[in-house]
Protein backbone atom coordinates (compact mmCIF):
# COMPACT_ATOMS: atom_id res chain seq x y z
CA UNK A 1 0.00 0.00 0.00
CA UNK A 2 1.07 3.50 -0.67
CA UNK A 3 -0.14 4.71 2.73
CA UNK A 4 2.05 3.79 5.69
CA UNK A 5 1.21 3.31 9.33
CA UNK A 6 3.46 3.78 12.13
CA UNK A 7 1.99 2.43 15.07
CA UNK A 8 5.64 1.63 16.54
CA UNK A 9 7.03 5.24 16.95
CA UNK A 10 3.70 6.81 18.52
CA UNK A 11 3.42 3.36 20.76
CA UNK A 12 6.58 3.93 21.95
CA UNK A 13 6.39 7.58 23.08
CA UNK A 14 3.16 7.30 24.72
CA UNK A 15 5.04 4.31 26.24
CA UNK A 16 1.79 1.85 25.31
CA UNK A 17 1.26 -2.10 24.08
CA UNK A 18 -0.63 -2.82 20.84
CA UNK A 19 -2.91 -4.89 23.00
CA UNK A 20 -3.31 -1.81 25.18
CA UNK A 21 -4.08 0.31 22.34
CA UNK A 22 -6.33 -1.89 20.93
CA UNK A 23 -8.23 -1.60 23.95
CA UNK A 24 -8.33 1.58 24.76
CA UNK A 25 -9.85 2.84 21.02
CA UNK A 26 -11.90 -0.35 20.85
CA UNK A 27 -10.80 -2.61 17.64
CA UNK A 28 -9.82 -5.92 18.04
CA UNK A 29 -6.24 -7.08 18.71
CA UNK A 30 -6.13 -8.30 15.39
CA UNK A 31 -7.77 -5.48 13.18
CA UNK A 32 -4.94 -3.52 14.93
CA UNK A 33 -2.65 -6.03 13.92
CA UNK A 34 -4.15 -5.70 10.21
CA UNK A 35 -3.48 -2.31 10.19
CA UNK A 36 -0.18 -1.80 11.53
CA UNK A 37 1.03 -4.64 8.88
CA UNK A 38 -0.04 -2.53 5.88
CA UNK A 39 -2.97 -4.96 5.01
CA UNK A 40 -5.99 -2.67 5.52
CA UNK A 41 -7.44 -1.61 2.86
CA UNK A 42 -9.49 1.08 4.03
CA UNK A 43 -9.44 2.72 7.90
CA UNK A 44 -12.93 4.58 9.34
CA UNK A 45 -12.16 8.19 10.56
CA UNK A 46 -14.11 7.27 13.86
CA UNK A 47 -11.45 4.72 14.15
CA UNK A 48 -8.53 7.03 13.20
CA UNK A 49 -10.22 9.72 15.65
CA UNK A 50 -9.95 7.09 18.45
CA UNK A 51 -6.71 6.28 17.82
CA UNK A 52 -5.29 9.97 17.78
CA UNK A 53 -7.35 10.57 20.71
CA UNK A 54 -5.63 7.80 22.77
CA UNK A 55 -1.97 8.33 21.41
CA UNK A 56 -2.61 12.34 21.26
CA UNK A 57 -1.16 12.84 18.07
CA UNK A 58 -1.88 14.15 14.15
CA UNK A 59 -2.74 11.91 11.58
CA UNK A 60 -0.02 12.63 9.77
CA UNK A 61 2.23 11.65 12.76
CA UNK A 62 1.07 7.99 11.93
CA UNK A 63 0.17 7.69 8.16
CA UNK A 64 2.72 8.30 5.85
CA UNK A 65 2.02 8.39 2.03
CA UNK A 66 4.98 7.06 -0.30
CA UNK A 67 4.30 7.06 -3.67
CA UNK A 68 5.19 4.39 -5.71
CA UNK A 69 7.89 5.08 -7.67
CA UNK A 70 7.52 4.86 -11.45
CA UNK A 71 10.45 3.19 -12.24
CA UNK A 72 10.30 0.00 -10.06
CA UNK A 73 6.74 -0.12 -11.22
CA UNK A 74 7.66 -1.90 -14.21
CA UNK A 75 7.41 -5.78 -12.62
CA UNK A 76 3.85 -5.12 -10.89
CA UNK B 1 -31.94 -16.01 16.05
CA UNK B 2 -35.34 -16.13 14.27
CA UNK B 3 -33.46 -17.06 10.94
CA UNK B 4 -31.05 -20.32 12.27
CA UNK B 5 -34.74 -21.87 12.59
CA UNK B 6 -35.16 -22.05 9.21
CA UNK B 7 -31.99 -23.57 8.35
CA UNK B 8 -32.19 -26.08 11.11
CA UNK B 9 -35.39 -27.26 9.44
CA UNK B 10 -33.97 -26.94 6.07
CA UNK B 11 -30.85 -29.13 7.10
CA UNK B 12 -33.31 -31.74 8.53
CA UNK B 13 -35.46 -31.67 5.73
CA UNK B 14 -32.23 -32.45 3.42
CA UNK B 15 -31.69 -35.48 5.86
CA UNK B 16 -34.86 -36.50 5.34
CA UNK B 17 -35.05 -36.49 1.24
CA UNK B 18 -31.50 -38.20 1.73
CA UNK B 19 -32.59 -41.10 3.60
CA UNK B 20 -36.12 -41.28 1.37
CA UNK B 21 -33.96 -41.33 -1.87
CA UNK B 22 -31.75 -44.28 -0.98
CA UNK B 23 -34.76 -46.27 0.02
CA UNK B 24 -36.83 -45.94 -2.64
CA UNK B 25 -33.64 -46.59 -4.88
CA UNK B 26 -33.37 -49.33 -3.14
CA UNK B 27 -37.03 -50.89 -3.36
CA UNK B 28 -37.29 -49.98 -6.71
CA UNK B 29 -34.31 -51.94 -7.79
CA UNK B 30 -35.15 -54.92 -5.24
CA UNK B 31 -38.79 -54.30 -6.69
CA UNK B 32 -37.20 -54.93 -10.20
CA UNK B 33 -35.08 -57.88 -9.94
CA UNK B 34 -38.12 -59.59 -8.22
CA UNK B 35 -40.35 -58.95 -10.86
CA UNK B 36 -37.49 -60.84 -13.31
CA UNK B 37 -37.99 -63.63 -11.21
CA UNK B 38 -41.13 -63.79 -10.00
CA UNK B 39 -43.57 -61.55 -11.97
CA UNK B 40 -46.36 -60.21 -9.69
CA UNK B 41 -49.59 -58.14 -10.97
CA UNK B 42 -49.31 -54.77 -9.67
CA UNK B 43 -50.55 -51.39 -11.35
CA UNK B 44 -48.02 -48.39 -12.48
CA UNK B 45 -49.91 -45.22 -12.39
CA UNK B 46 -47.38 -42.07 -13.77
CA UNK B 47 -48.30 -38.71 -14.73
CA UNK B 48 -48.73 -38.20 -18.56
CA UNK B 49 -49.78 -35.20 -20.30
CA UNK B 50 -51.91 -35.88 -22.79
CA UNK B 51 -55.19 -33.95 -25.34
CA UNK B 52 -58.13 -35.58 -25.75
CA UNK B 53 -60.40 -33.75 -27.94
CA UNK B 54 -63.47 -34.09 -29.72
CA UNK B 55 -66.48 -36.39 -27.32
CA UNK B 56 -69.28 -36.05 -29.59
CA UNK B 57 -73.15 -36.32 -28.36
CA UNK B 58 -74.22 -39.62 -27.28
CA UNK B 59 -70.84 -40.87 -26.39
CA UNK B 60 -70.47 -43.36 -23.30
CA UNK B 61 -67.47 -43.17 -21.23
CA UNK B 62 -66.68 -46.04 -18.97
CA UNK B 63 -65.97 -45.71 -15.41
CA UNK B 64 -62.04 -46.89 -16.26
CA UNK B 65 -61.12 -44.08 -18.09
CA UNK B 66 -63.78 -41.21 -17.28
CA UNK B 67 -62.19 -39.35 -15.15
CA UNK B 68 -60.10 -36.94 -17.11
CA UNK B 69 -58.48 -34.02 -15.34
CA UNK B 70 -58.99 -30.97 -17.26
CA UNK B 71 -57.91 -27.98 -15.59
CA UNK B 72 -60.18 -26.92 -12.96
CA UNK B 73 -63.11 -29.43 -13.99
CA UNK B 74 -63.71 -32.96 -14.10
CA UNK B 75 -65.48 -34.98 -16.54
CA UNK B 76 -67.02 -38.17 -14.60
CA UNK B 77 -68.07 -41.00 -16.68
CA UNK B 78 -72.11 -40.84 -18.16
CA UNK B 79 -73.44 -39.71 -21.39
CA UNK B 80 -72.56 -36.75 -22.76
CA UNK B 81 -75.81 -35.67 -24.96
CA UNK B 82 -74.15 -32.44 -25.31
CA UNK B 83 -72.73 -30.93 -28.59
CA UNK B 84 -69.20 -31.38 -29.20
CA UNK B 85 -67.23 -31.10 -26.33
CA UNK B 86 -63.19 -30.51 -26.81
CA UNK B 87 -61.18 -31.12 -24.06
CA UNK B 88 -57.58 -30.05 -24.93
CA UNK B 89 -54.20 -29.94 -22.57
CA UNK B 90 -54.95 -32.36 -19.87
CA UNK B 91 -52.97 -33.66 -17.65
CA UNK B 92 -53.75 -36.80 -16.00
CA UNK B 93 -52.65 -40.37 -14.61
CA UNK B 94 -53.10 -43.53 -16.79
CA UNK B 95 -52.58 -46.69 -14.70
CA UNK B 96 -50.94 -50.18 -16.83
CA UNK B 97 -51.50 -53.51 -15.68
CA UNK B 98 -48.13 -55.56 -15.70
CA UNK B 99 -45.89 -53.04 -17.93
CA UNK B 100 -43.56 -54.97 -19.60
CA UNK B 101 -39.87 -55.86 -18.19
CA UNK B 102 -38.34 -53.37 -20.41
CA UNK B 103 -40.36 -50.61 -19.62
CA UNK B 104 -39.21 -51.17 -16.28
CA UNK B 105 -35.93 -51.39 -16.53
CA UNK B 106 -35.98 -48.40 -18.68
CA UNK B 107 -37.63 -46.66 -16.01
CA UNK B 108 -35.40 -47.73 -13.28
CA UNK B 109 -32.40 -47.13 -15.42
CA UNK B 110 -33.72 -43.36 -15.77
CA UNK B 111 -34.82 -43.12 -11.82
CA UNK B 112 -31.41 -44.03 -10.41
CA UNK B 113 -29.53 -41.95 -13.27
CA UNK B 114 -31.98 -38.84 -12.07
CA UNK B 115 -31.20 -39.73 -8.15
CA UNK B 116 -27.66 -39.11 -8.58
CA UNK B 117 -27.41 -35.71 -9.53
CA UNK B 118 -30.14 -35.22 -6.91
CA UNK B 119 -28.20 -36.60 -3.91
CA UNK B 120 -25.46 -34.73 -5.30
CA UNK B 121 -26.93 -31.53 -4.85
CA UNK B 122 -28.44 -32.65 -1.35
CA UNK B 123 -25.64 -32.67 -0.36
CA UNK B 124 -24.03 -29.65 -2.15
CA UNK B 125 -27.21 -28.01 -0.03
CA UNK B 126 -26.29 -29.60 3.13
CA UNK B 127 -22.71 -27.95 3.58
CA UNK B 128 -24.29 -24.24 1.90
CA UNK B 129 -26.75 -24.07 4.75
CA UNK B 130 -23.93 -25.40 7.04
CA UNK B 131 -21.95 -22.15 5.80
CA UNK B 132 -24.87 -19.94 6.41
CA UNK B 133 -25.20 -21.23 9.91
CA UNK B 134 -21.45 -20.52 10.60
CA UNK B 135 -22.36 -17.08 9.39
CA UNK B 136 -20.05 -17.20 6.22
CA UNK B 137 -22.14 -17.93 2.96
CA UNK B 138 -19.96 -15.84 0.85
CA UNK B 139 -17.09 -17.95 0.05
CA UNK B 140 -16.21 -18.76 -3.39
CA UNK B 141 -17.06 -22.39 -2.56
CA UNK B 142 -20.89 -21.56 -2.31
CA UNK B 143 -20.75 -19.39 -5.91
CA UNK B 144 -19.89 -22.45 -6.90
CA UNK B 145 -22.60 -24.55 -5.13
CA UNK B 146 -25.30 -21.91 -6.54
CA UNK B 147 -24.30 -22.64 -9.62
CA UNK B 148 -24.31 -26.49 -9.80
CA UNK B 149 -28.13 -25.53 -8.15
CA UNK B 150 -28.80 -23.78 -11.07
CA UNK B 151 -26.94 -25.88 -14.08
CA UNK B 152 -28.74 -29.21 -12.32
CA UNK B 153 -32.62 -27.52 -11.52
CA UNK B 154 -32.44 -26.48 -16.01
CA UNK B 155 -31.18 -29.67 -16.74
CA UNK B 156 -33.30 -32.14 -14.69
CA UNK B 157 -36.47 -30.20 -15.82
CA UNK B 158 -35.50 -31.29 -19.65
CA UNK B 159 -34.10 -34.42 -18.61
CA UNK B 160 -37.62 -35.14 -16.91
CA UNK B 161 -39.29 -33.57 -19.22
CA UNK B 162 -37.80 -35.89 -21.94
CA UNK B 163 -38.33 -38.83 -19.91
CA UNK B 164 -41.61 -38.44 -19.61
CA UNK B 165 -42.83 -37.66 -22.92
CA UNK B 166 -40.58 -41.14 -23.95
CA UNK B 167 -42.56 -42.84 -21.65
CA UNK B 168 -45.83 -41.20 -22.88
CA UNK B 169 -45.49 -42.92 -26.28
CA UNK B 170 -45.16 -46.88 -24.51
CA UNK B 171 -48.95 -45.21 -22.54
CA UNK B 172 -50.07 -44.29 -25.86
CA UNK B 173 -49.02 -47.19 -27.88
CA UNK B 174 -50.95 -49.72 -25.37
CA UNK B 175 -54.21 -47.78 -24.92
CA UNK B 176 -57.37 -47.59 -26.76
CA UNK B 177 -59.85 -45.28 -26.16
CA UNK B 178 -63.23 -45.84 -27.79
CA UNK B 179 -64.89 -43.66 -30.84
CA UNK B 180 -63.30 -40.35 -31.37
CA UNK B 181 -61.17 -40.00 -29.05
CA UNK B 182 -57.46 -39.99 -29.09
CA UNK B 183 -54.45 -39.65 -27.07
CA UNK B 184 -51.92 -37.82 -28.09
CA UNK B 185 -49.12 -36.86 -25.63
CA UNK B 186 -47.02 -33.90 -25.78
CA UNK B 187 -43.45 -32.63 -23.98
CA UNK B 188 -44.35 -31.45 -21.02
CA UNK B 189 -41.31 -28.69 -19.55
CA UNK B 190 -41.41 -27.92 -16.42
CA UNK B 191 -40.93 -23.83 -17.01
CA UNK B 192 -41.30 -22.38 -13.45
CA UNK B 193 -38.45 -24.62 -12.54
CA UNK B 194 -36.52 -23.20 -15.47
CA UNK B 195 -37.12 -19.72 -14.31
CA UNK B 196 -35.64 -20.32 -11.00
CA UNK B 197 -32.76 -22.13 -12.39
CA UNK B 198 -32.20 -19.01 -14.30
CA UNK B 199 -32.84 -16.52 -10.91
CA UNK B 200 -30.43 -18.91 -9.16
CA UNK B 201 -27.40 -17.77 -11.43
CA UNK B 202 -28.07 -14.48 -11.32
CA UNK B 203 -27.99 -14.96 -7.25
CA UNK B 204 -24.62 -16.86 -7.61
CA UNK B 205 -23.37 -13.56 -9.19
CA UNK B 206 -25.04 -11.55 -6.42
CA UNK B 207 -22.78 -13.86 -3.93
CA UNK B 208 -19.12 -13.18 -6.16
CA UNK B 209 -20.34 -9.39 -5.34
CA UNK B 210 -20.82 -10.04 -2.05
CA UNK B 211 -17.53 -12.14 -1.44
CA UNK B 212 -15.62 -9.03 -2.79
CA UNK B 213 -17.60 -6.78 -0.54
CA UNK B 214 -17.11 -8.40 2.16
CA UNK B 215 -13.65 -9.37 1.57
CA UNK B 216 -13.19 -5.09 1.52
CA UNK B 217 -14.97 -5.13 4.96
CA UNK B 218 -13.00 -7.10 6.33
CA UNK B 219 -9.97 -5.06 6.02
CA UNK B 220 -11.61 -2.05 7.12
CA UNK B 221 -9.61 -1.03 10.37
Amino acid sequence: MAIVVNLDVMLAKRKMSLSELADKVGITLSNLSILKTGKAKAIRFSTLEAICNVLDCQPGDILVHLPERKRLRKSA
Amino acid sequence: MAYSKAITVSLLVVKVLRILMILAAGLLTLFVIIQFFRPVNFLVAFPVSFDVYEINEGMELNSSYSKINVGPFELKGGNLRESKTIIENATGRIKIENPSNTFLLTFLILFLLFLFPVYYLLIQLKKFLHSVEEGNPFILENVKRLRIFAFLAIALTIFAGFAQFAGGFYVVSNYNLPGNLSLIHRLNINWGLIFSGIILFVIAEAFKIGISVKKENDLTV
